[in-house]
């Protein structure tokens, strides 16, 4: 075996799938833990595009949102617009302990109330601070699947 | 320059009130004369001291409280603390001292000087496109030239210094520190954890000393070749990208394997560090064991793993491409010292000028500068930091002006790697021979207590950056009743400013070149290189 195909079997025993997801990352007031995590599923080791995973750069294409950090009260409209942007079905993934009710911040003025139209569109969180990339790579495929 | 630094303690002695000193590097005075305290100011940049913080607090509810500020300088050739502190009973009657240290701007959350509307705006943000924190880049433009750059870094407020004061504890503090930068976790939960030691005044078991130095090393390390990575991957050298972005995950998952985390979070505690129960050594032989595990047997060892690193990292730097393109972004060592650069930043500015002569090139690092923990122990590994010098292909010293620029900084990166991995493995000979059953921390409680109210103390740390440094102050129930976070970003968003901007080029570019042809004013796409080549904090800056 040739060092790439080594590297290869530390797959996560998923099957390549024929579907696809395409997200899009937004920091809603993070610390880069978990954007250096996100950065991490584009590795070899990872390698999230056989799953049909590919992170996109503007909301138009974009099936869903990976939503990091506490949601500040100054970030709460460009997410808004971000999400208007982003064709139906509109759908959020909150990555992070901070983004799913503030974490170590729950409760503070930093974390704002979030508006019925992010609320409704949250289909999925992934515990942790911040999670490690096959915890959010399996809850990507879950929701690539559905 | 010792002789200098003591005269101007000398004069501090005559114009002010000599307090009393926590740490024996720290000299306090109170100023009460606004002239006295600009005049100090004056002759303290003159003989080249530069500015650590600035810390603003409301102490009223004191006996016989006012408003304060400390402002805290240092010498690089000094390991010694100056903090002159001023006292007002108006929160606004403060003297400017940016004249004398126009770093102290950063303290001041004021937005820049409006741009000309008539020119033609490009505003990128608050969400960029990739995976980058929160916040706004605003470009005056003519054509694709950038004319000048804004920061509105505004959107990512968390409140943290006064979250510290209002939700946290001294001795649960350092919970909230390693979340102010995700990516340096290490390094400032290391500067709170100091600074509530100074204020206890008790000392780390050594074996704590040996594993905060690894782990902070360790941190350097997996952040430079994440930086290098980034940079190959700005300047289309895919291959080089995906394979440093290997090495890069190797080194998170040997993060995890020696801490139980791959960030580092949760290791650092008031009084030493916590391990896992399942850490019962960390040996030579066990970290190349795990790197061997962990990348199936291609990388056997912390050596290989350099050499791994090198066939990469130099292959980059020697591509005529790179060469060409990372002649841009140019900060010169004039600005680096106004703006008051810190960490790698003010390292590859640091080159030898004509009017240097032959005196010896300062080095901006606190491992050298204000030694600790293990660097204040083992003279040797600073002797190792000292030797990681720039030394650059002959074609670029000849024109000497060019060293600052984006190359300088991705070599200075190459060479601190080389550098972490020599540290880490003299630290781990050492780690060999200590016991892990002991304690790895002191009890810090009781000699809180004991401690009077309202002391406040200096924790600082060098971390990947720069120096991160926090400034604690206890409350009258034992808890924090201040806590200021200073993160090298906070000087550092500045130099990248001025590493942009056109009207602060080079002189000898501008002599050189006609306006237009000029091959160090950056263009928009050249932007994102010159941003990743600083590869500086939002999250440090907003707070």
């Amino acid at each position: 075996m040739t060092t790439q195909q080594k590297l290869h079997t530390r797959d996560l025993g998923i099957q390549p799938t024929n579907q696809s997801l395409f997200y899009l990352h937004f920091d809603c007031g993070s610390c880069n833990g978990c954007e250096l995590e996100l950065a991490s599923l584009t590795s070899p080791l990872y390698d999230v595009e056989r799953f049909g995973l590919d992170l996109v750069v503007t909301p138009y294409h974009a099936d869903v949102i990976a939503l990091t950090g506490v949601c500040t009260p100054e970030l709460v409209e460009p997410m808004q617009r971000t999400l208007e942007a982003m064709p139906d079905p509109k759908r959020i993934i909150t990555i992070g302990d901070c983004a799913h009710d503030g974490g170590i911040f729950k409760g503070t003025d930093c974390v704002a109330k979030r508006p019925l139209a992010i609320k409704d569109a949250i289909a999925a969180h992934v515990p942790g601070c911040p999670p490690p990339p096959h915890v959010i790579i399996t809850a990507l495929l879950k929701l690539e699947s559905k | 320059m010792t002789t200098d630094w003591n005269a101007i303690l000398a004069d501090c002695q005559e114009k002010g009130d000599v307090r009393y000193r926590r740490e024996s590097n720290q000299t306090h005075f109170i100023i009460h004369d606004r002239d006295d305290l600009l005049a100090l100011c004056k002759s303290l940049r003159e003989i080249g001291a530069y500015l650590v913080t600035v810390v603003a607090n409301d102490e009223r509810e004191l006996v016989n409280g006012s408003y304060k500020r400390y402002h805290y300088f240092s010498h690089p050739t000094a390991d010694q603390f100056l903090i002159l502190e001023w006292q007002s009973d108006r929160a606004d009657d403060f003297p400017s001292i940016q004249k004398q240290f126009p770093a102290v701007a950063a303290f001041v959350n004021k937005s820049d000087a409006a741009i000309n509307e008539s020119s033609q705006m490009m505003i990128v943000g608050p969400n960029h496109a990739g995976i980058i924190e929160s916040g706004q880049f605003r470009f005056q433009i003519m054509g694709e030239q950038i004319n000048q750059v804004q920061f509105r870094f505004g959107w990512k407020k968390r409140n943290i210094e006064k979250l510290f004061t209002t939700n946290f504890t001294l001795l649960d503090g350092w919970q909230l520190a390693e979340k102010v930068v995700g990516d340096s976790a290490f390094a400032h939960s290391l500067a709170y954890c100091r600074a509530v030691e100074s204020l206890a005044g008790v000392d780390v078991p050594e074996t704590a000393v040996y594993l905060r130095g690894l782990f902070l090393e360790l941190e350097r390390l997996y952040n430079h070749i994440r930086n290098y990575k980034a940079l190959a991957n700005d300047v289309a050298a895919h291959q080089i990208s995906t394979e440093l972005s290997v090495l890069w995950q190797y080194l998170m998952e040997l993060n995890e394997r020696l801490s139980g985390h791959r960030l580092l979070f949760g290791v650092n505690r008031p009084g030493g560090v916590t391990l896992p129960d399942a850490v019962k050594n960390i040996s030579h032989d066990s970290v190349n064991r795990a790197l061997s595990e962990i990348s199936v047997g291609r990388v056997n060892s912390l050596p290989a793993f350099l050499d791994q690193f090198l066939k990469f990292g130099d292959k980059l730097l020697n591509s005529a491409s790179y060469q060409e393109r990372a002649s841009i972004g140019i900060l010169t060592k004039a600005n680096a010292v106004r703006l008051g650069a810190r960490g790698v930043t003010a390292r590859a500015s640091n080159w030898k000028t004509k009017e240097d002569g032959d005196a010896v090139l300062i080095r901006f690092d606190f491992r050298l500068n204000h030694p600790y923990g293990v660097y204040k122990t083992d003279a040797a590994l600073r002797d190792k930091i000292l030797t990681t010098e720039p030394e650059l292909p002959e074609q670029r010293l000849r024109s000497h002006e060019m060293r600052g620029d984006v190359y300088a900084r991705t070599h200075l990166r190459l060479l601190e790697i080389r550098t972490s991995v020599a540290i880490i493995q003299s630290l781990l000979t050492h780690l060999e021979t200590m016991m892990f059953d002991t304690p790895l921390h002191a009890p810090v409680e009781r000699a809180l207590q004991r401690t009077p109210n309202f002391e406040f103390a200096l924790g600082y740390a060098e971390g990947w950056r720069g120096d991160v440094v926090y400034w604690l102050m206890k409350d009258r129930f034992g808890q924090i009743y201040r806590c200021q976070v200073r993160d090298p970003s906070r000087f550092n968003w500045a130099a990248l400013k001025a590493a942009v901007d056109r009207h602060q080029l080079p002189p000898i570019y501008i002599k050189q070149y006609p306006k237009t042809q000029n091959p160090a004013i950056i263009i928009q796409p050249d932007f994102p290189l010159v941003n990743q080549s600083f590869n500086l904090s939002y999250a440090g800056y907003v707070l």
